[in-house]
């Protein structure tokens, strides 16, 4: 065995299951924190009878239309193409590797069980999505003004990281620019950083998301959350 | 308002007090820009100083980071930064939900330790 | 915005006399631009309290402490470290801030430090004028962006009354009339045929406290049916 072979049979074996570990663990971990930071709010509720809402089919037209006016100044109405691409670029970040064809021969072998799998042509083209998306974002990042005076180069680095293991990806599926072997072993490293990151770096607004979205009010809150942070620790 | 120095003290009592929310909200802020549009002033002038995002980093997050050890030129810009430049509406959007308006009104109490703070009589209107 | 004047001292000190330990609660808000009871007027406070006690064998401690808003109970948590401390609270908010505050902390009085006067107008640094009563029913639309309710003494809805002197009101010949204003306005918009109409009296009897919903977030408080 090749020094090269050793590190493959490392990265690909044990250090798979222990990114993974960190991944769940760390996500788990990481829910378990925030969902802590959070306090149930004591119900307000006007109940007069008078203030009811009327659901009278011309007011119910117009609070739909007032929906519209509000979801307009979120950034679903003020960058509607932004948006777009962001959705685009984080749903095939998720199914690409989940349903890659690739990846569930190898948990087939690994625990016998597997999901369904994409063709491959259209796992090309959810990788390729990835790949523009992120030069995109990068483009962005570099041109925008308003983008540039927030950016660090740890965004940049960040956004390589994620954009990473479908490149390396990529390239060695089509056995393109480095031998194989090479490839696919930056493609396991790149995807394992990645994994042991999610919960401990910026990747965590994964995990923030929901949490400041669904669960917490505020004026842009999605459903009806009934929740307040409540971050300062009683001393 | 006198020369005086900084002290650091009732800043770092604010960092500490405060500094899973300032911790969390500079971890989770992607610098997505998309905060911008919900600004008024971002919206009426497109300078993004007036960014959502710019504002919080700039302020509390700069404080985090020098644990509250600014020079009162360095305490005098974010004064600046939380008072001309953001009003306090709490009305700008986080895409993850971040509560910046939270964090500005952080960096005001910490310039507030310092008599720092926006002196409506002698700049009654924005400059 | 809300318009407000710091209360003569002697009251003041009349509210504080049996305490020992008070908390000047300021306020970023209105009170801070109409420069009656932000951080600024609250050192000023304090400076002239402790002047007005200097002869006296008082132990008084005061101390200040400016929040963003008192009309919004979560910048009033800042100030949950003092209270334990604290034997009476001066509050430099406008009304609804006082009444906030006092609610917070029921064990603790709360005494105004300012008189809430009006949704004013700045005229200059220093120089307000009262413009809105918040009366609920906005009738600007057919007086030409006049307020009848704030600007005719006897808040009017249909033309003036007799007694007006010229263009000046009868309580004062420094007073212009709103009515002739209004009128004026309205003739120059060609819109006279707005006065026209008989405007109903403002209901002015069993005025309870307003709570109201905003529109578009009638499902987190209010029940469907």
């Amino acid at each position: 065995m090749t020094f090269q072979d050793q590190i493959l049979y490392i990265v690909q074996g044990p250090i798979v299951w222990i990114a993974f570990m960190i991944f769940v663990a760390g996500i788990i971990g990481q829910t378990f924190r925030l969902s802590r930071m959070i306090r149930k709010n004591q119900p307000l509720r006007i109940s007069d009878s008078a203030k009811t809402v009327k659901n009278k089919k011309k007011e119910r037209w117009q609070r739909w239309m007032h929906h519209i006016g509000q979801v307009k100044t979120t950034m679903i109405g003020t960058s509607p193409f932004l948006t777009t691409v962001s959705i685009i670029f984080h749903i095939c970040l998720f199914i690409t590797p989940i349903f890659l064809m690739g990846h569930n021969v190898l948990l087939k072998a690994a625990i016998g069980l597997s999901l369904p799998s994409f063709s491959e042509p259209v796992s090309d083209i959810l990788t390729l999505i990835v790949l523009f998306c992120g030069l995109f974002f990068l483009l962005r990042r570099l041109l925008l003004r308003r983008v540039r005076i927030i950016t660090t180069p740890y965004d940049i680095l960040l956004l390589l990281v994620v954009v990473f293991p479908f490149f390396t990806g990529f390239l060695a599926h089509h056995h393109l620019l480095l031998n194989y072997k090479l490839m696919i072993m930056l493609h396991i490293i790149s995807g394992e950083l990645i994994l042991i990151m999610i919960p401990f770096s910026k990747f965590f607004h994964m995990i923030f998301f929901f949490f400041g979205r669904f669960l917490i009010v505020n004026e842009y809150s999605l459903g009806l959350p009934k929740r307040n942070w409540q971050f300062q620790t009683r001393e | 308002m006198a020369k005086k120095n900084i002290d650091t003290a009732p800043i770092q009592k604010i960092l500490k007090k405060n500094k899973r929310e300032i911790k969390l909200g500079l971890k989770v802020c992607a610098h997505c820009s998309l905060c911008a549009e919900s600004c008024f002033l971002y919206q009426a002038t497109k300078d993004p100083k007036y960014m959502p995002s710019y504002k919080f980093i700039n302020s509390i997050g700069r404080l985090y980071r020098k644990n509250g050890k600014l020079s009162r030129g360095e305490m005098t810009k974010i004064r600046d930064i939380v008072w001309h430049d953001c009003v306090l509406c709490s009305r700008c959007y986080c895409p993850f939900g971040i509560n910046i308006p939270s964090l500005i009104a952080l960096a005001r109490q910490a310039c507030r330790t310092q008599d720092l703070y926006r002196e409506y009589d002698k700049e009654p209107t924005e400059g | 915005m809300i318009k407000a004047k710091p209360k003569p001292l002697d009251e003041i000190l009349e509210y504080i006399q049996p305490y020992e330990n008070i908390l000047i609660v300021g306020c970023g808000g209105c009170v801070s631009v109409c420069l009656a009871g932000g951080q600024k007027e609250v050192n000023i406070l304090i400076t002239e309290l402790e002047f007005a006690l200097r002869d006296t064998q008082s132990n008084k401690q005061f101390k200040g402490y400016t929040v963003e808003r008192q009309c919004n109970e979560a910048f009033l948590t800042e100030i949950d470290e003092f209270a334990e401390e604290t034997d009476c609270m001066l509050s430099m908010a406008c009304g609804a801030g006082i009444q906030l505050l006092a609610e917070r902390y029921p064990h603790i009085p709360v005494f105004p430090a300012v008189n809430t006067i009006a949704i004013g107008v700045d005229r200059d640094i220093g120089l307000y004028e009262e413009r809105c009563r918040a009366c609920g029913e906005c009738v600007l639309a057919y007086t030409a962006g006049i307020c009848p309710v704030t600007r005719c003494a006897k808040g009017l809805f249909n033309g003036p009354c007799g007694g007006t002197q010229g263009d000046k009101c009868e309580i004062s010949p420094e007073i212009p009339c709103a009515w002739c204003e209004i009128y004026e306005r309205l003739k120059a918009q060609n819109r006279l045929e707005d006065i026209l109409k008989i405007r109903k009296p403002m209901e002015w009897r069993d005025q309870i406290q307003r709570k109201f919903v905003q529109k578009g977030y009638e499902k987190r408080y209010l029940k469907e049916d």
